[in-house]
């Protein structure tokens, strides 16, 4: 009866230290140089994806100029209904092109210290979640400033 | 009979105490290999993330206009070789720059069919790869594409191509390969 | 009365509890050796990925340090330290030390062509200056040096056995306030991770401190380094940056400095050349008269076509391209500087022009 106390008390210790073993092992499964790498390669992706957009141009002039004539007028075109039609597409073409469908994303221009709507393209969703990461810029013109940014995250 | 189980159980006991340490060297060092291995993966990433910025910010291809970098120079990117991009970013990585037409350009073309063959041209031009005999008229450049591998860690970010000759900065995307992946 | 079997248990007990102990010993050694030189490995990882970011983004950054190393040696671009060797990956000039480095990137631009490094210097460093010759050029030379190394050193004069330092800014106001002034050869007990700068001395300088002390000499544009056996060795410098370079790690930087600007230039110069050309010929194709696509906003200067279809060239890419041409043979000599700065004059000359943004 002693002997086979023993065992099972030998028994059960082994078990534990098993799985206290398995615990720590896979606790530490993703390294977390691995996360910063990734958290770096997504906030690149977010500042390049809102700078090259600012900055292409289309039959109405730049994106950055197209935005300030939806604010101050005197576009090459109708801003609003450019922007509207076209912005959505341009930035799903790059998610497309890079292979990151699993994001969704959205783009806001507030007016900083002058009176304005705020515009907004893509999901407001994206705004309010924990996951999200973003990048933001100022397009100035004389005296104004348009605060724009991007907020980006996976489905 | 009884000191011989007791003998028994001792020995027993003995020969447990040698299997737990044994599997506990076993845990360790197959941690250890699992580490190294991820080390290994982590080297890979660092790698891509690195030629990402550096490709954006090199002089040697981008516009020098755009202080922040990522604005591609088209006359650049069509001269330079596979063994310059070697000496500039080392020896393993693949590149791809491919520039995303605009289809607004022929949204005030007349009449229809016009408009659909404005489009029509702009998906031919898409995908014609850049050399002196066709540059402006071309949209794709690839480096080194003898070091594409089956298993690569791509990575892609959009950037800006400024075109040269007629002065327009279109949206593309850059595209890096390294060898690693699972 | 303890039988022979409680006697049997105790010894076995105590074999088996010292053979589990000794094993796990062991076993802990080799794993903390193991974890020690990983931990090692991942440091000097670290550095060369912190010098990585900064060449690439253009941001000062700080490094905590090599701590528990015993040594850390740099021989550019090879860092060696118990971790073994390791060949940073981009050019970084590193004043070796365990404890906590600051990083700048430092670049010569000229226009077409850009040359970017890294300097590393601990957090405590200082470079103090002995001015023998106080001249207008001495003073501007010292400026471009001191605002292009990290602004986390510390800077001054030695003059005698008086050395005294201050941050950037300050010294920057009491070098512009130095006019006229002269020092004596130092003679003052130097601090760790210190660097003297002797510039301009007439002959009779005291050369008793032979670590950590180099020498220029503006008229000959030679710089000096004492080597172990104490002996000076001597280079010519070409701009600011080969003495901030020297500075940093003297002889051995130098030359790998050389090494690494000319084949990064000769690469670019070749690049630059063929870029050159093909846009040459393709401004002329696309700026015709009349305007037939009217897409271009490059002005005639750059070239362009007439209505009778003779391509006129453009004289500023012509003389560019020469002027290319010949950098390309003079990289071969060695003897380039002249004729690098002729092609940014000529490269200034097409952004003047409207051909180059």
């Amino acid at each position: 009866m002693r002997g086979q106390t023993s065992m099972i008390t030998i028994a059960i210790a082994i078990v534990m230290i098993v799985f206290i073993m398995i615990f720590l092992l896979t606790s530490s499964l993703v390294p977390q140089q691995s996360q910063t790498l990734k958290s770096e390669y997504r906030n690149l992706y977010a500042h390049n994806m809102l700078l090259s957009m600012l900055r292409m141009e289309t039959r109405c002039g730049s994106i950055s100029d197209v935005l300030k004539g939806a604010y101050f007028g005197g576009g090459k075109c109708d801003s609003m209904p450019f922007l509207e039609a076209r912005l959505p597409g341009y930035i799903n073409s790059v998610l497309y092109a890079t292979g990151n469908t699993e994001y969704e994303w959205f783009f806001e221009a507030t007016p900083k210290d002058f009176q304005g709507s705020v515009l907004g393209f893509g999901n407001p969703a994206v705004k309010d979640s924990m996951e999200k990461w973003d990048a933001r810029t100022m397009i100035t013109w004389e005296d104004y400033q348009l605060d724009v940014k991007i907020y980006i995250r996976t489905k | 009979m009884k000191s011989q189980a007791d003998v028994m159980e001792y020995l027993v006991l003995v020969i447990m105490i040698m299997l737990i340490a044994f599997f506990v060297l076993l845990l360790v060092f197959g941690f250890q290999l699992f580490t190294a291995g991820s080390e290994q993966a982590v080297a890979k990433e660092r790698r891509s993330l690195f030629l990402l910025q550096s490709i954006i910010s090199s002089n040697m291809l981008n516009n020098p206009q755009y202080q922040t970098g990522s604005v591609f120079d088209d006359s650049k990117l069509t001269v330079i070789r596979c063994e310059d991009i070697e000496k500039l970013f080392g020896e393993d990585a693949w590149i791809n720059i491919t520039v995303l037409k605009d289809e607004s350009v022929c949204d005030n073309v007349a009449p229809e069919w016009r408009k659909r063959n404005c489009i029509k041209a702009l998906k031919e031009e898409a995908n014609t790869l850049c050399t002196t005999n066709n540059y402006p008229k071309c949209n794709v450049w690839t480096f080194c594409g003898e070091n594409k591998k089956e298993r690569m860690i791509y990575r892609s970010i959009p950037v800006n191509i400024h075109r040269k000759i007629n002065g327009t900065i279109e949206l593309g995307v850059l595209t890096v390969g390294v060898p690693g992946g699972a | 009365m303890i039988s022979v079997f409680q006697i049997f248990r105790v010894l076995i007990g105590l074999i088996v509890f010292m053979f589990v102990i000794s094993f796990f010993l062991r076993i802990a050694d080799m794993y903390s050796y193991t974890q020690t030189m990983g931990n090692k490995i991942d440091a000097v990882n670290n550095f060369d990925y912190t010098a990585m970011q900064t060449y690439t983004s253009g941001n000062p950054s700080e490094f905590p340090g090599f701590k528990d190393f015993e040594t850390v040696v740099y021989e550019p671009p090879k860092i060696k330290s118990d971790a073994g060797q390791k060949t940073l990956t981009v050019p970084v000039f590193f004043m070796p030390t365990k404890g906590e480095v600051s990083l700048e990137r430092s670049c010569l631009d000229f226009g077409w062509f850009r040359w970017c490094c890294v300097f590393a210097f601990p957090k405590s460093a200082k470079v103090l200056f002995t001015i023998g010759e106080n001249t207008p050029e001495t003073r501007a030379l010292i400026r471009k040096v001191v605002e292009n190394l990290p602004g986390s050193l510390e800077f001054g004069f030695c003059d005698g056995t008086d050395a005294r330092s201050s941050d950037r800014t300050q010294f920057l106001l009491y070098l512009d306030g130095s006019a006229g002034t002269t020092h004596r050869p130092c003679e003052a007990i130097l601090p760790d991770y210190c660097k003297l700068v002797t510039i301009n001395a007439s002959a009779g300088f005291s050369s008793r401190i032979k670590e950590n002390h180099i020498k220029i000499n503006p008229s000959s544009r030679d710089v000096y380094e004492f080597n172990q056996s104490g002996f000076p060795e001597s280079r010519r410098y070409r701009d600011w940056m080969d003495i901030a370079v020297f500075i940093t790690g003297g002889v051995k930087a130098l030359d790998y400095r050389n090494s690494d600007f000319s084949q990064e230039l000769a690469a670019s110069a070749g690049i630059m050349h063929e870029r050159s050309l093909l846009v040459q010929q393709r401004i002329k194709d696309y700026n015709r008269q009349p305007c037939l696509e009217c897409s271009t906003p490059l002005p005639q200067a750059c070239g362009w076509t007439d209505q009778g279809g003779a391509a006129h060239e453009s004289t500023a890419y012509r003389d560019f391209i020469s002027s290319l041409q010949r950098l390309k043979s003079a990289l071969t000599s060695g003897e380039y500087q002249s004729q690098l700065d002729d092609t940014a004059l000529k490269y200034d000359e097409l952004k003047n022009q409207g051909c180059e943004s």
